[in-house]
């Protein structure tokens, strides 16, 4: 895939300069601070020791997988595809020795990398905040399930990101797919609740999936399950993204 | 090898208004300077976008130094610079870091040459200015910039003289012979500046209503018409009539 390389350097630099950026780690910053200002008053005020050091992170994930992420994940992708195009920036890219593939895959990739760095800089700034304020129940094992949590919830925010992905390639407007991301994403999750055999196949009730990989006992036949119907979902979502964008007249 | 810098056969392609190019045969040599004229409409811009892989034709070829635009992208647009319609840049970046972005693309580009373009654009004195900043024919000369960055052996430059003073025209004209007779850079242009045309283009294409209508060498067309102007109203009036 010739000139991917290249463009996925340019799409990471780009990123990189744009103040998203800042603002996505300012209110992961945000989060982190009041969630263990939250924890330390329960713990002083009513005398409830809420969650140990490496509790704590996990508390952290249950709500940014369902906020902030997905929501900073969704800009970012909006921002690459609609913004480009509606900035006319999108045939700077277009006229250079790289196929809309490599641009395509580079852009993904350039979202793949934020959603996991993200990922990471959350994980390590609440391991951090959970050792100073409740150093004494730290644990190797502890943190193993915190870092493996984190990791495995890489899959299905980036499965999410590329349906935005694929209806930033459908529909022009940016404001249009921000849109129709949060309707599907509340959508997704009332429909599990009233189709719960089905569940599995609307991708926002496979955010919680981290907890199939912390848990005591682990269930091998549910995590691969939902592996695969993350993979099977994330490459309809990709080749589908790639042919609309492949056709598209600039 | 061939000696065509580009082939074009049977490009169409048609909007649901009607517009757009229709049967485009054209060739044009390596070391030409071919004017592609035209009134608004006429299907320029339409060409010119296929011509650089932003549009996909109906039907048609475009072949670049002997690779198709459309089967071997990567290999058509390796010696390619182009602007079309505008000369777009990253707003939140400066002069430099985008062209030092556009760099990436071709291992043999490094700072020296990015100051190099920035000279010949006169754009060096802002280099460190983010492109947002810049009036119209600063972005157009971070255009131009960006189009020969690469020393390309093919410039498609669709109205390079847009917004440009006319320090910038002349400078723009000067870069232009410059690289045509010292570079041997072919130039596929497209403008509505005719006397610009007749100044710089060594063979004229005429396009109306869709349709190629001539090319004939600007020599040729001199020898025959009092000017290009002279020529372009004659050829439009005549295929109007039709």
């Amino acid at each position: 895939m010739a000139g991917f390389k290249a463009a996925f350097t340019i799409e990471t630099i780009k990123l990189l300069k744009k103040k998203k950026i800042i603002a996505a780690a300012i209110l992961s910053i945000l989060a982190v601070l009041i969630g263990q200002v939250a924890v330390t008053a329960i713990k002083h005020g009513l005398g409830l020791r809420v969650v140990g050091s490496t509790e704590f992170p996990l508390v952290v994930l249950s709500i940014f997988i369902y906020t902030i992420l997905p929501l900073f994940a969704t800009f970012v992708a909006i921002d690459m595809f609609n913004g480009e195009f509606s900035s006319n920036t999108m045939k700077i890219t277009l006229t250079r020795p790289v196929s809309r593939l490599g641009v395509f895959s580079a852009k993904v990739s350039a979202l793949a990398l934020f959603i996991l760095a993200n990922l990471l800089f959350v994980m390590v700034l609440a391991l951090l905040a959970g050792f100073l304020f409740n150093s004494s129940s730290a644990s190797f094992l502890g943190i193993t399930r915190v870092v493996l949590a984190y990791i495995t919830s890489f899959f299905p925010v980036f499965v999410f990101s590329l349906l935005v992905v694929f209806l930033s390639n459908l529909i022009r407007g940016g404001l249009a797919v921000f849109f129709l991301s949060i309707i599907l994403f509340v959508g997704f999750k009332f429909l599990s609740v009233f189709f719960s055999h089905y569940s599995s196949f609307f991708i926002t009730t496979t955010f919680d999936w981290y907890f199939l990989w912390i848990s005591e006992k682990i269930n091998v036949y549910k995590i691969f399950r939902q592996l695969l119907i993350m993979a099977g979902s994330g490459i309809m979502f990709f080749t589908a993204g790639f042919y609309l964008f492949d056709r598209k007249d600039i | 090898m061939t000696n065509k810098a580009i082939e074009i056969t049977g490009l169409t392609k048609l909007y649901k208004n009607g517009r757009g190019i229709s049967d485009l045969n054209l060739e044009v040599d390596q070391g030409d300077v071919f004017g592609f004229l035209g009134p608004n409409g006429a299907g320029k811009t339409t060409a010119m976008k296929m011509m650089a892989g932003l549009v996909k034709p109906d039907s048609g070829d475009v072949k670049i130094f002997g690779a198709s635009v459309f089967d071997d992208y990567v290999q058509a647009m390796k010696d390619v610079g182009c602007i079309i319609e505008t000369a777009e840049s990253f707003p939140y970046l400066t002069a430099n870091d985008n062209l030092k972005l556009f760099a990436k693309y071709y291992p043999g580009v490094n700072q020296k040459r990015i100051d190099e373009c920035l000279e010949i654009t006169g754009l060096i004195k802002y280099k460190n200015e983010k492109s947002e900043k810049f009036s119209l024919g600063m972005k157009q000369r971070l255009g131009v910039a960006a189009a020969i960055l690469s020393k390309p052996k093919l410039l498609i430059l669709d109205e390079p003289l847009n917004g440009l003073d006319v320090e910038g025209m002349l400078d723009m004209r000067k870069l232009i012979k410059r690289l045509s007779e010292e570079e041997g850079t072919t130039f596929f242009i497209s403008s509505h500046l005719i006397h610009d045309v007749e100044l710089t283009c060594t063979r004229i294409g005429v396009v109306y209503g869709g349709k190629l209508v001539n090319v004939d060498y600007t020599d040729n067309i001199l020898a025959n018409y009092a000017s290009l102007e002279n020529y372009f109203v004659s050829e439009v009036d005549r295929n109007g009539r039709i």
